[in-house]
């Protein structure tokens, strides 16, 4: 299931509220825990069991970290357990088929491929539970012995299928114990509906511009450029949608999750954009890979090699594809060549950076979404009219036309204009309610504008959803 | 204090408009009885889902459960309208659904695949070597232009080459091919619907019977004037247009023809009305035409005996030219062949020998010509 729905919006949601609230505040868990399946459970069946069995086998295995501390190796196996355990699942599940086509590539085999399904999120909780474990064993947490406390926060479907990446230092007391207060029960609603009118009234409607890229059988010089600020712009306001509909769904029910962007549009370098972009994941591969590896304290080369193995596997995450490993290694590179390079010459202009920055993301989206290393290739050549039909012709006039307001708006709404409007009028009194009541009025706005969308059409897919 | 009482009440009236909404429309779509179908678009509307162990195991049931809900939205369609206000004059998008507006007209972007041109000629061929063969049959044939030849040169959006297209139709099978595209305009179409405007069609029937060597009709009028007309793109497009008026046409052959049209189940030759004005308030108001759909349909001329007979193979299009065909003709015989087989068809009123057959298929019809039974 995904929030953007009209199952999650009118069944689902009122029905967990409804439930919730009249819970008793020791059951409280218990009901969010159970909800929480069933919300996997609707989207992915059978699938419920294998997100039960990481749950068991992180509750254990941090019991046993705890149980067993002073016995450093049994500790460690206990770890270990853990970690192969969810690499294990993440393996199979998603990476298997990459695997064997790889060895298919080098060696010339013919190994079957497995074709199996990818259970929704399991990038997301794997990486939650292996934090957890990680962080009992470095005893930056204490194990959490409640299971249905530890249950709750694996499969808390607000952030279930696509984040933002919950640590469990950071709800653990609002685990055991939570206030919801009116304002944060109104700002949950708020977030909300931000994040769904970003998600079905930008993201959406930019995902149809790129749709009629696709579906082209020949491509101008216009189209190919319309679609390539599309792409970043659409990814941006799926994800941060979906991300925004999260922590706004946390904070009805008292929790509060983590910001997972903070205009990435609006940075200056890749590196700054990487500060601001799924901060979560970021923060995660920081602290889990990055600085375990050694981080930028020691050799010029290993801090290189550290970075590209961290953009390697940031890229891996992203997709079972090439693409996405040569996706992640683009910004390994890039970071590394501003680190070592042309940082500083950045930073001396913040034309010349944003320029910079505006190239880089487009090119870099370009391998994002190409479907094999050939599509990279033509869809690059194309910004420059190789393999085009032309500059322009009148199907792509009439649809970068057709798109053209929601592409500067999407444009305007990705950088933090509104965020500085706000400020600025709510310096004085009068400006700070009139910004509460508009606020209000245009959520509302936004609530009923974006079910109009999810009732009048069936296009809803959602781009991290197999992430 | 009092900013913040005023804050705290925004808060609480901002959540309980909230929670009425999601609760208030959950509970209607899933207490109210579901509705059949839906007018504006002219199609049936999912069912309660069936819900069992297995629905539930493979997951069916809650795919269903969703399409229910969105089919069983309580003011479906005046939230589709919300959407198309939106997006056409907030987004200042082009089209919804393919559907444009321009001069207050609304029209569908047109696409016609290579692969539907190739299935449409072979269909066309075959009927040639099939059925018309060894008959001494002037054959005729046309392609009804769809609104978008009009418009989408003025709306700037992209169209099919219709020239292209006449072209490969009329080199692609050994009739004579008649040309109506000049006979038309933006004016001669519905602005609500695809289908033209009988009133409006008189030079094009004309340009047909002139061609196949008939006198065109004389002596014409405007019978009755029906509304309102809600055409196909206003409940697609669900924008608030005004709606259409339908002008049926009559002539002295028209009043006085007969008419008889297949029964749908049995196939028997029935009697029927010419223009079935009552239609009017039928899901789809185009149905006044020759009574709506039907495999055969023989209008009758009692003004005329020349043992003339034309064979009309057409669509909707047809329905409001075949009575402005008729005043040279003895009867007008229209097969609609995507609801019936062309051999049962022809065994119902064979084709005879030295008449004419015209073949008039409107864009929509090419491109789903693998709809055309033609065994």
């Amino acid at each position: 299931m995904v929030f953007s729905s009209i199952g999650f919006l009118f069944a689902f949601l009122p029905l967990t509220l409804l439930v919730y609230y009249i819970a008793p505040k020791k059951a409280k868990n218990a009901v969010l825990l159970i909800l929480s399946l069933a919300f996997y459970f609707v989207g992915e069946q059978k699938l419920v069991l294998i997100m039960i069995a990481s749950s068991l086998c992180d509750y254990f295995c941090s019991l046993g970290i705890e149980r067993w501390r002073e016995r450093k190796a049994v500790a460690r196996l206990f770890l270990c357990l853990s970690l192969v355990f969810n690499l294990g699942l993440l393996g199979y599940f998603k990476y298997a088929d990459l695997m064997i086509n790889s060895f298919n590539m080098l060696t010339g085999a013919a190994v079957p491929l497995l074709k199996i399904a990818l259970p929704i999120g399991i990038s997301f909780y794997t990486f939650q539970t292996m934090s957890y474990t990680i962080d009992v064993y470095r005893s930056e947490v204490k194990a959490e012995h409640n299971f249905i406390n530890f249950a709750a926060y694996v499969t808390l479907f607000p952030q279930l299928v696509a984040g933002p990446i919950v640590r469990y230092e950071t709800v653990a007391a609002e685990l055991r114990d939570r206030k919801t207060t009116l304002d944060g029960f109104a700002d949950g609603i708020k977030r909300f509906c931000i994040g769904l009118g970003k998600k079905i009234l930008l993201a959406n409607t930019l995902a149809e511009l790129v749709q009629i890229y696709d579906k082209a059988s020949e491509h101008t010089v216009l189209l190919a450029w319309a679609c390539a600020i599309a792409i970043p712009l659409q990814i941006y306001f799926d994800f941060s949608g979906y991300s925004d509909m999260a922590i706004g769904l946390g904070s009805m029910f008292g929790f509060h999750f983590p910001e997972n962007f903070n205009y990435p549009m609006a940075s200056k370098s890749a590196t700054d954009f990487w500060r601001r972009w799924h901060m979560t994941l970021g923060s995660w591969f920081r602290d889990y890979v990055y600085i375990p590896l050694g981080g930028n304290r020691c050799k010029v080369w290993r801090h290189i090699l550290n970075l590209l193995i961290v953009w390697f596997a940031t890229g891996l995450w992203h997709g079972a594809a090439y693409n996405f490993i040569l996706w992640g290694l683009y910004y390994g590179v890039l970071l590394i060549a501003e680190k070592y390079l042309y940082g500083k010459f950045l930073a001396k202009s913040r034309v010349i950076s944003h320029i910079y920055f505006a190239f880089i993301t487009i090119f870099g989206f370009q391998i994002f979404s190409a479907s094999s290393f050939s599509d990279i290739g033509k869809r690059l050549g194309e910004l420059f009219g190789v393999g085009t039909s032309g500059f322009t012709d009148i199907e792509s006039l009439y649809y970068v036309k057709s798109y053209l307001f929601v592409l500067l708006l999407a444009f305007a709404l990705s950088l933090p204009l509104v965020k500085w409007l706000k400020k600025q009028v709510m310096k004085t009194k009068i400006g700070s309610q009139f910004v509460c009541c508009t606020g209000y009025a245009v959520c509302l706005m936004l609530l009923c504008i974006s079910t109009a969308y999810l009732v009048d059409g069936s296009y809803n897919p959602f781009l991290y959803f197999r992430f | 204090m009092t900013m913040n009482r005023n804050k705290k009440r925004l808060s609480v009236a901002f959540i309980v408009i909230f929670l009425a909404f999601v609760f208030s429309f959950g509970v209607i779509t899933l207490l109210k009885t579901p509705d059949e179908i839906s007018v504006s678009e002219r199609r049936d509307l999912a069912k309660l889902p069936n819900l069992s162990a297995s629905t539930i195991l493979d997951g069916t049931f809650f795919t269903s459960c969703e399409k229910y809900m969105l089919d069983q939205f309580p003011l479906r369609d005046e939230f589709r309208r919300i959407k198309s206000v939106n997006l056409f004059y907030l987004f200042h998008q082009s089209d919804n659904h393919g559907i444009f507006i321009q001069n207050g007209s609304a029209a569908q972007i047109s696409a016609l695949s290579e692969k539907s041109q190739e299935v449409y000629l072979k269909r066309l061929n075959k009927m040639n070597s099939g059925y018309f063969g060894g008959k001494n049959l002037h054959i005729y044939q046309t392609v009804i232009p769809d609104k978008a030849y009009y418009l989408a040169g003025k709306a700037g959006c992209p169209s099919i080459d219709y020239q292209t297209l006449q072209q490969r139709v009329s080199e692609g099978v050994e009739w004579t091919y008649i040309d109506i595209f000049d006979t038309l305009s933006q004016e001669s179409y519905y602005k609500t619907d695809a289908h033209w405007r009988q009133e409006e069609i008189l030079p094009t029937a004309d340009k047909l019977l002139c061609a196949m060597g008939r006198k065109p009709t004389e002596e014409t009028y405007i019978k009755d004037i029906l509304a309102p007309f809600y055409g196909v793109y206003y409940g697609q497009s669900a924008l608030p247009l005004s709606p259409d008026t339908i002008r049926t046409v009559s002539s002295p052959a028209i009043d006085s023809a007969t008419l008889e049209r297949a029964d749908k189940m049995t196939g028997v030759l029935t009697n029927g009305e010419i223009y079935c004005n009552q239609n009017i308030n039928a899901s789809d108001a185009y149905d006044v035409f020759l009574g709506g759909a039907s495999t055969v349909t023989v209008i009758h001329n009692t003004t005329v005996e020349n043992g003339k007979t034309l064979y009309l193979f057409s669509d909707s299009f047809g329905r409001s030219l075949a009575p402005l065909l008729l005043s040279d003709y003895d009867r007008v015989v229209v097969y609609d062949i995507r609801y019936i087989k062309m051999s049962a068809a022809l065994d119902m009123i064979p084709l005879e020998d030295g008449s004419d057959v015209l073949v008039a298929y409107s864009i929509s019809a090419i491109g789903v010509s693998s709809n055309l039974q033609v065994d």
